[in-house]
C-alpha cells in the first residue's frame, strides 16, 4: 500500500523553506514524480520469464562467473610498470624531493620546505635553514596543501561567464596596456590585497611611473595593521613592530591570540615555546585578558575573562599602575588583577612585553605601545624595523571614484570585495559602473560574477614569486608543479598591463632579485636552494627612547 | 513397537570420524600446497611487451644490474629503466632491430613501455630494496638466477616464511657488499662477522614489515 507522507503545510507567513532544488523550481514532472511512489513501469510484469526465474538464472550465472576455473576471481590482476621514457636528471623513483619556497601572507610570509612525491607537492613544513625559524609553520600553512588540490578552484578563464582561451586573455590585457598608454592611465584602477612581494612593489612603481593617472587601492577584510599603526603614530614615522616572545619573561596579551589566529603565528608559537622551556632562567609567564577561550588563553598562567568592552579598561588600569602619562585608572572587578600584573611587568622591566590583538581598537594598541615604552621593552622584546609595504589607497576611495564614473577599467587582483567589502559601500553596484572589470581570482566567487574577464589564479605552490617574512628577509616563492589549470600569477598580469617584454614571472623575480643583491647565477641558485636571501632583513629604526613621551593618550 | 532408528545408524559416529580423518588432512594439505605463493606465484612468467633477455645483457655481456636498475641502492623501489637507458646502447648497437621497435617508439614519443609486473609485495608489506642491497643481500636471494633467464619468471615464493627464513639467520645469506650484483658468486664469507660489523638487525616483529 502506498504510504502517504505526513502533510507538511507551508506556513501562511514567514520564510518558506524548500527541501530540494527541484521543489524550488516546481516543474510539473517533479510534481508527478513526487506523487507516485514507484517509477513508471515498475508494476508491470515482464513478458516470458517471470521476475523470480530471472533472479534465479542471474544469481547462478554470477556464481559460475566467480568460479571460472580459478582464473578470474582468485588470481592477482596483471599490473603494468610504466617507467619514464626519458627520466628527469637526478630523479630517484620512490624518493621524495624537497624544495624551499614560501607562503605569502598579508604583508608577510612563512618560509617553507615542501615535500614533492613523484612531482606532486604533498606536505608543507617550515624552512629550518632560515635563521630563527627552526622549521615552524602554523595551521594555515599546513592546510595550504589542500587548497592546491581544491576541486572548487577556478579551472578556466572566462569572458562574461563564458570560457575563453588564454590567448584572448593576453590580447585583452595588452588592449588595457594600449589604452593606458594613450591616456596615461586615466580611468585605470587596481584593487589588490596586501602583499610583501618586492617584485609586485617594483611593478607597482613601474606602473605608477608609466601611467601616472592610474590609482592603486588595497583592501583586506581583516586588518592586522593595528599594532604597526600605533607604533608608527607614536614614532611619527612608519615603522613595523616585531615582537620577540623568545626574549620575553613576562607576557601580557590583551586579547591577542598569538598562538592561533594572529598574523605570523608561526613566529610567535616558536618564540613563546622557546621562552617556555628556557632552562637557565625559568619559564616565561603569560597573562591573558580575553573574552573568548583561545589557544593562547589555554596556555596562560593567569587568564582574566572580561567582556570585550572591558579589555580597554584593563589595559588602561595596567598602564596607569605603570605610570603611563595621561592615563586615568578606571576601577572595576579587575583592579586587583591589573595591579598584580603591573607589579610583575615592572619587575621584569625590559624583559616584559605587552601585545594587543588585531580585533582591538586603536586605543588598546596605543596603550600596549605606551606600556612597552615605559617598561623599556621597545628595543628589547619589541624592535621597530622599516616597513616594506608599498603605499596604496583604501577601498573607500575606490568606490567613490567608481560611483563618480571615473574608473573605466578596474583590475582586481585576488580579493573578493563583492563578498567581503563593507556593505554600505555597495561594491557590487558601483563596480558595474566600470566599463571593464578584470579579475584574477582563485575561485569563481561573488566578484567573479561581476567581472568582464575572470582569470584563473595560481596557488603559491605553482607560481614564481617572492615575498618578505615578518622581519623583512626576502624569500622565494618557487613552484613545485606546473599550474594545474593553466592559471596566471599576479606578477604576469601586472607585467602584461605594463606592456613589458618579459612577462614570465620567473624573469620578473630574477630581475627584482638583481636589484636586491642576488646579481649572479650562483647567488640566485643559493637563494632558491636556501629559501632566503642572506642579510636582506629590514633595518632597525632607532626611536625607542623617545617613544613614551610622544604618546598623547587622553584617558579612557 | 518398531525401531525409530535402523541398526546401521549406530555406525554414524565411526563413519564421521573416519571421514574427518581423511578429509581434514586432505583439505589442509591442499590449502598448504595450492593456496601458498610456492604454487600460486612461482613460475609466473607473463609475456613482456619487449623481449628483453637478462641472459644476454647480464650473463653474456656482464652489464651490472645497477646500470639499468639504478635506484635499487637508493630507494625502496628498484626502478625499471627508462627507454632512454635502453637507447644509450641501442642507438648504436642493433639500432634497427625490429624487436626494439617499441623501445624506439617510446623514446621518440615519450610514451612509457608497459612492462608487466612480476614481483610484487602486497600493499600491507613494507619492503625496501636499498636497505637489503646495501647490507650484502644479493639480487639472486629473492629473484633467483635472473642472469640466466631469457624471459623473467617468478623464481622464489616471496612468502612470509621465505622472508623470515633469512631474517632469522642473516649470516647464512649475507655476502660482501661489492659482490651483491655479482650474481654467480659462490665463495666463502664470514657472515657472522659481517652481521655484527655492519650492525645488521633484521627485525622479526610484525611491525618490521607490516608497519
Amino acid at each position: 500500500m502506498k504510504t502517504i507522507p505526513p502533510i507538511c503545510n507551508e506556513p501562511e507567513s514567514g520564510p518558506k523553506y524548500w527541501r530540494s532544488l527541484e521543489q524550488l523550481a516546481d516543474q510539473p514532472d517533479f510534481r508527478q514524480w513526487m506523487e507516485r511512489e514507484f517509477p513508471a513501469g515498475a508494476s508491470i510484469a515482464p513478458d516470458g520469464e517471470t521476475r523470480r526465474d530471472w533472479m534465479k538464472l542471474m544469481s547462478a550465472s554470477f556464481l559460475l562467473a566467480g568460479l571460472g576455473g580459478m582464473g578470474t576471481g582468485c588470481r592477482r590482476p596483471e599490473e603494468e610498470l610504466t617507467p619514464f621514457a626519458k627520466q628527469p636528471e637526478g630523479y630517484v623513483y620512490g624518493k621524495a624531493q624537497y624544495f624551499a619556497t614560501s607562503m605569502p601572507l598579508r604583508g608577510s610570509a612563512v618560509a617553507l620546505t615542501v615535500k614533492s612525491s613523484d612531482g606532486r607537492p604533498t606536505k608543507i613544513e617550515g624552512n629550518a635553514l632560515l635563521p630563527g625559524a627552526n622549521g615552524g609553520t602554523d595551521t594555515f600553512a599546513q592546510a595550504a596543501i589542500l587548497n592546491l588540490y581544491d576541486p572548487d578552484r577556478a579551472h578556466r578563464h572566462t569572458r562574461s561567464g563564458n570560457d575563453c582561451k588564454i590567448e584572448a586573455v593576453r590580447d585583452a590585457l595588452s588592449e588595457v596596456a594600449k589604452a593606458a598608454v594613450a591616456k596615461h592611465g586615466e580611468g585605470l584602477a587596481f584593487l589588490v590585497e596586501r602583499s610583501s612581494s618586492p617584485s609586485r612593489a617594483r611593478l607597482q612603481k613601474l606602473i605608477s611611473e608609466k601611467y601616472p593617472k592610474s590609482a592603486w587601492h588595497a583592501y583586506e577584510p581583516v586588518d592586522f595593521s593595528g599594532t604597526d599603526a600605533a607604533y608608527s603614530q607614536a614614532c611619527g614615522t612608519p615603522v613595523h613592530a616585531l615582537v620577540h616572545l623568545e626574549k620575553a619573561r613576562r607576557i601580557l596579551s590583551l586579547d591577542c591570540d598569538f598562538i592561533g589566529s594572529e598574523q605570523d603565528a608561526h613566529r610567535s608559537i616558536r618564540g613563546f615555546a622557546l621562552g617556555r622551556k628556557s632552562a637557565d632562567d625559568g619559564m616565561n609567564r603569560l597573562y591573558v585578558v580575553e573574552s573568548m577561550m583561545s589557544l593562547t588563553g589555554g596556555n596562560a598562567d593567569h587568564r582574566l575573562r572580561v567582556k570585550p568592552s572591558e579589555v580597554l579598561k584593563v589595559a588602561a588600569a595596567v598602564a596607569a599602575e605603570l605610570g603611563v602619562a595621561g592615563v586615568a585608572s578606571p576601577s572595576g572587578a579587575f583592579s586587583a588583577w591589573a595591579a598584580a600584573v603591573a607589579k610583575d611587568l615592572k619587575e621584569a622591566g625590559k624583559a616584559a612585553v605587552v601585545v594587543a590583538g588585531y580585533s582591538q581598537p586603536p586605543a588598546v594598541h596605543a596603550l600596549a605601545a605606551a606600556i612597552n615604552s615605559v617598561l623599556g621593552a621597545v628595543g628589547s622584546t619589541v624592535t621597530l624595523v622599516q616597513p616594506t609595504e608599498s603605499v596604496a589607497l583604501g577601498i573607500q576611495e575606490l568606490t567613490a571614484s567608481l560611483s563618480a564614473g571615473k574608473v573605466s577599467t578596474l583590475v582586481i587582483l585576488g580579493s573578493n570585495p563583492a563578498y567581503n567589502a563593507p556593505a554600505d559601500l555597495q561594491f557590487e553596484t558601483v563596480a558595474k559602473k566600470a566599463g571593464t572589470v578584470i579579475r584574477l581570482g582563485y575561485y569563481e566567487d561573488e566578484t567573479a560574477a561581476l567581472a568582464t574577464w575572470h582569470l584563473a589564479g595560481t596557488h603559491f605552490l605553482e607560481s614564481w614569486g617572492d615575498a618578505r617574512t615578518a622581519d623583512g628577509t626576502v624569500v622565494p616563492v618557487q613552484p613545485l608543479v606546473e599550474p594545474l589549470f593553466g592559471g596566471l600569477t599576479e606578477l604576469e598580469v601586472l607585467a602584461r598591463i605594463l606592456g613589458e617584454s618579459k612577462v614570465s614571472p620567473y624573469d620578473i623575480v630574477r630581475e627584482t632579485l638583481k636589484g636586491l643583491g642576488a646579481t649572479d647565477d650562483a647567488a640566485w641558485k643559493r637563494f632558491l636552494h636556501d629559501g632566503f636571501l642572506t642579510g636582506s632583513a629590514s633595518e632597525l629604526v632607532r626611536l625607542g627612547q623617545r617613544l613614551g613621551r610622544r604618546i598623547g593618550f587622553g584617558g579612557t | 513397537m518398531s525401531d525409530i532408528f535402523p541398526r546401521w545408524t549406530n555406525k554414524i559416529p565411526l563413519m564421521v570420524g573416519v571421514a574427518a580423518a581423511v578429509v581434514l588432512p586432505t583439505v589442509i594439505a591442499g590449502i598448504t600446497y595450492y593456496f601458498t605463493p610456492k604454487y600460486t606465484r612461482v613460475g609466473y612468467q607473463p609475456k613482456q611487451p619487449v623481449a628483453f633477455s637478462h641472459a644476454i645483457h647480464s650473463d653474456q655481456l656482464g652489464i651490472d644490474c645497477r646500470y639499468c636498475h639504478s635506484d635499487v641502492d637508493k630507494s625502496w623501489f628498484s626502478n625499471i629503466p627508462a627507454s632512454e637507458t635502453c637507447m644509450r646502447c641501442h642507438s648504436i648497437v642493433a639500432k634497427d632491430s625490429p624487436k626494439l621497435s617499441l623501445v624506439r617508439e617510446s623514446y621518440s614519443s615519450g610514451k612509457p613501455i608497459p612492462w608487466v609486473q612480476i614481483h610484487k609485495t602486497p600493499d600491507y608489506v613494507y619492503f625496501n630494496h636499498s636497505v637489503h642491497v646495501n647490507r650484502g643481500i644479493s639480487c639472486v636471494k629473492c629473484h633467483g638466477e635472473i642472469q640466466k633467464m631469457d624471459e623473467v619468471y617468478h623464481a622464489k615464493p616471496l612468502s612470509m616464511g621465505f622472508c623470515l627464513e633469512c631474517h632469522r639467520e642473516p649470516e647464512k645469506h649475507i655476502r660482501p657488499n661489492d659482490l651483491v650484483t655479482k650474481l654467480d658468486w659462490n665463495g666463502e664469507f664470514d657472515g657472522k662477522k659481517a652481521v655484527h660489523d655492519w650492525k645488521v638487525q633484521p627485525g622479526q616483529s610484525c611491525s618490521t614489515c607490516h608497519r
